[in-house]
């Protein structure tokens, strides 16, 4: 009797039907054909034979390299050399954070798909908007070991019992301080946004610039296109470290690119940010939502205008010149290929301009700033 | 025979070869050192972010309501008491410069331009040492580099149109007497000097104690407790110290309520389960109206400035649908925002808010009325009641026996 090692239920059944008269012959197993491969007949004179000299293929190239040894170690620290510089410096700090576990210091929140799904049908187009900007932040997170997350801005039903259509700004920045506990800084970008100089890092560009970059609203000669009150009671500019920086168009406060520090204060802005008997009072008036929230409370509440630092705008937020068409001779707003303003933000594009165009239109400028002589590998 | 004696000239010679020799014999660890410490340097050098610090050197020094200040070294702050008959004489119309809104004919007060502009020779000079006087309280900032500030300031505002004078007196001289047993400071402003902050709202002078909470905070920058007594409370014990008593985390923590609702009796937002007493920086209690904002302690941080701001908000003092005004409006933020709300505590009434009872109270278990050794009284409703001198009365006289 053969014992049956069947894996299959196939097998099984097939063993099942077969009647047990037939069962004695031997079924043609793969097994017991194995065995009978396995069983070699070595004659005893074989061992006595000289062996003869084994030579793999590899011996020659091996004895070639050992008499080359040293131009190939050089010419090996040379490639490697090449392959530090072209290798981003980004890519070292985000695989030291894998490494140690550890949360970016700043991480870029992209805001997608914006009303998508819920409006209308994404056109080709759009999707191809959405495309470029996602890779020109990947890009550029990598390149300088930030970290990127990207957000659906899809209008979500949740909100629309308690009047809060596309506030989601202050739900994703809540949400994204969670998802990141130990991140420093936090920096927005719209979906229509382009970082043409992406070699610039936040800290040489932003950071270690501030005392020349930033201004407050507190004295008549600085920007201030809201006629914001200079001089509040209570507002502690000099002893309050900055917290959030943010840009102002030719109409006021832009938060299609800011900067936020995670900290208590944040915490407590992003907490109130959004009120209902607030919002009760103003939704009429409020038109751009949550912008035009926060301006009331930086006109109101000393605790929040004091931490706030303002960027130009072409700093981190430079307009096409659709954008501000009122403004439109006005240079502060407007981006600049001879000044290598960093962020272009095509501001209000879905509105009657063409994002599209202007996105391939900013690539290109990108691709020509950026274009490299041939000789230059990094 | 003798060969393997050594040699004197088997030695190897000293000096830089010796190392070399060394170094080639090592060759292979040395190497692998290096490349270690170059893979080290590479993944675990610290990125160079330090981040920045802002140049606040031309940036304007933080001012009160008004913009030219006063230092004082006095830990008790309060207005002069015996200018209260003349003021209500003159009446607050001729205190500040005034306009009319065009909708309800409503005062609006200006707080900006100086009060002297108007008449100034015209008026007799006791009047005009009274408006001047009226005006400097608000100027008074505590001069902190000079004097070490109090731990705890007790803040009251007074109302010379609603009290006369010998009662105003006692207010003023009940929070002076525990102020000066237990070293707090006090401050103490008449509700008229904010006028001109609430007099476009369509809600009334309840408000008043949040802008001079704030007012407290920004003349006591180093205190750090701030407690709001209104008018109609009486500090009942002089010897209670609230730091030892209250707001120390040991004595803090068995007197939270945790996982209570905010507004009674069945609210559904409740009070955090695992609030930590050391994050507590807004301790409140409750009647049976909702939160007592009578008596409340506030810290003097980013957290107590930023409630205290963001509740005195113009779009909650015009706001409809607050019918108990800031008491609402602080319910409102607690069931709201949770962040607040996380940092609040509540505590028992007979902590720091006891409620007056009419009727002799024999009750053991209450948790509520007045009982020997509570720290302050509440004279809840004595308006109503018009008893309000009486009642204070009563608890002055077994204080001053």
């Amino acid at each position: 009797m053969v014992i049956f090692h069947s894996e299959t239920r196939e097998y099984k059944q097939l063993f099942d039907s077969i009647p047990s008269s037939q069962l004695n012959s031997r079924p043609p197993t793969s097994r017991t054909m194995d065995h009978e491969k396995d069983i070699q007949i070595i004659p005893p004179y074989a061992a006595l034979q000289p062996r003869k000299k084994q030579r793999s293929p590899f011996a020659s190239v091996k004895m070639m390299l050992s008499s080359f040894k040293k131009t190939l170690m050089l010419l090996t620290c040379v490639l490697m050399f090449f392959v530090y510089l072209k290798f981003p410096t980004g890519r070292f700090k985000q695989l030291q954070q894998r490494i140690l576990n550890k949360d970016p210091e700043i991480v870029i929140i992209l805001a997608a798909n914006e009303g998508g799904g819920v409006l209308k049908w994404k056109g080709a187009q759009e999707w191809s908007v959405e495309r470029s900007s996602i890779n020109n932040k990947k890009y550029y997170a990598n390149k300088h070991g930030y970290g990127l997350t990207i957000k659906d801005m899809t209008i979500k039903r949740r909100y629309s019992h308690e009047w809060r259509e596309s506030w989601e700004k202050v739900d994703i920045l809540k949400q994204t301080m969670r998802q990141f506990p130990n991140t420093k800084w936090f920096w927005w970008l719209d979906l229509h946004t382009y970082i043409i100089e992406p070699q610039l890092s936040l800290e040489e560009h932003i950071f270690n610039n501030l005392n020349n970059l930033t201004y407050r609203i507190t004295n008549e000669k600085d920007f201030n296109p809201l006629n914001l009150d200079l001089n509040i009671p209570y507002a502690d500019y000099k002893n309050s470290p900055v917290e959030m920086l943010i840009t102002q168009d030719c109409g006021g406060f832009n938060l299609g690119s800011f900067l936020i520090k995670k900290s208590p204060w944040s915490e407590l802005l992003l907490d109130i940010w959004w009120d209902p008997a607030f919002y009760e009072q103003m939704h009429m008036i409020w038109e751009h939502k949550e912008q035009d929230a926060f301006e009331t409370l930086y006109r109101t509440q000393p605790w929040i205008r004091e931490r706030i630092g303002f960027l130009p705008l072409k700093s981190i937020n430079a307009f096409p010149p659709g954008a501000c068409s009122d403004k439109a001779d006005d240079p502060q707003f407007f981006y600049n290929e001879n000044d290598r303003d960093f962020v272009v933000n095509m501001a209000g594009c879905e509105w009657g301009r063409d994002c599209w165009a202007e996105m391939e239109y900013y690539k290109s400028v990108d691709r020509r700033l950026h274009k490299k002589p041939w000789y230059k590998f990094w | 025979m003798h060969l393997a004696f050594p040699q004197k000239n088997f030695k190897p010679k000293a000096g830089g070869i010796s190392i070399f020799a060394k170094l080639q014999r090592n060759k292979k660890f040395i190497s692998i050192i290096i490349f270690l410490f170059t893979l080290y340097y590479l993944l675990f050098r610290e990125s160079s972010s330090a981040f920045f610090n802002l140049d606040s050197r031309k940036l304007p020094e933080a001012h009160g309501l008004y913009n030219d200040e006063t230092l004082t070294t006095r830990t008790l702050i309060f207005p002069p008491v015996e200018h209260a008959p003349l003021l209500k004489q003159l009446g607050v119309s001729l205190l500040f410069p005034v306009a009319h809104n065009g909708i309800d004919k409503k005062a609006i007060y200006d707080q900006a331009p100086a009060l002297e502009e108007t008449a100034k020779d015209t008026l007799e000079d006791q009047t005009r040492n009274v408006r001047e006087a009226f005006k400097n309280t608000g100027k008074l900032v505590f001069d902190h580099k000079n004097r070490k500030s109090p731990e705890v300031v007790i803040v009251t505002d007074i109302d010379f149109e609603k009290y006369e004078l010998n009662h105003l007196t006692k207010i003023v001289q009940n929070r002076v007497d525990y102020a000066q047993a237990r070293h707090y400071g006090i401050y103490v402003r008449w509700t008229q000097e904010f006028f001109p902050s609430v007099s476009e709202d369509k809600n009334d002078n309840s408000w008043v104690r949040l802008l001079i909470l704030r007012a407290a905070m920004h003349a006591f920058p180093e205190s750090k407790y701030f407690w709001y007594l209104n008018q109609d409370g009486v500090i009942v014990n002089y010897d209670a110290d609230i730091i030892q008593t209250l707001l120390t985390p040991e004595k803090l923590n068995p007197l939270l309520l945790k996982d209570r609702p905010v507004v009674p009796p069945s609210g559904a937002i409740h009070t955090y389960k695992n609030t930590k007493p050391e994050n507590v920086k807004f301790l409140i209690t409750q009647d049976e109206r909702g939160l007592n904002t009578n008596s409340f302690i506030m810290v003097n941080d980013l957290y107590g400035r930023a409630l205290l701001e963001f509740w005195s908000d113009k779009l909650y003092r015009n706001y409809n649908n607050f019918p108990l005004k800031e008491a609402s409006a602080l319910m409102h933020i607690l069931q709201w925002h949770p962040v607040i709300l996380s940092r609040t505590g509540l505590i028992p009434a007979r902590t720091i808010a006891s409620s007056h009872s009419v009727v002799e109270n024999t009750d053991e278990n209450n948790d509520i009325f007045y009982k020997k050794g509570d720290l302050a009284v509440i004279l809840k409703d004595c308006q109503i009641r018009k008893s309000c001198e009486t009642e204070f009365d009563t608890y002055w006289s077994k204080l001053h026996k």
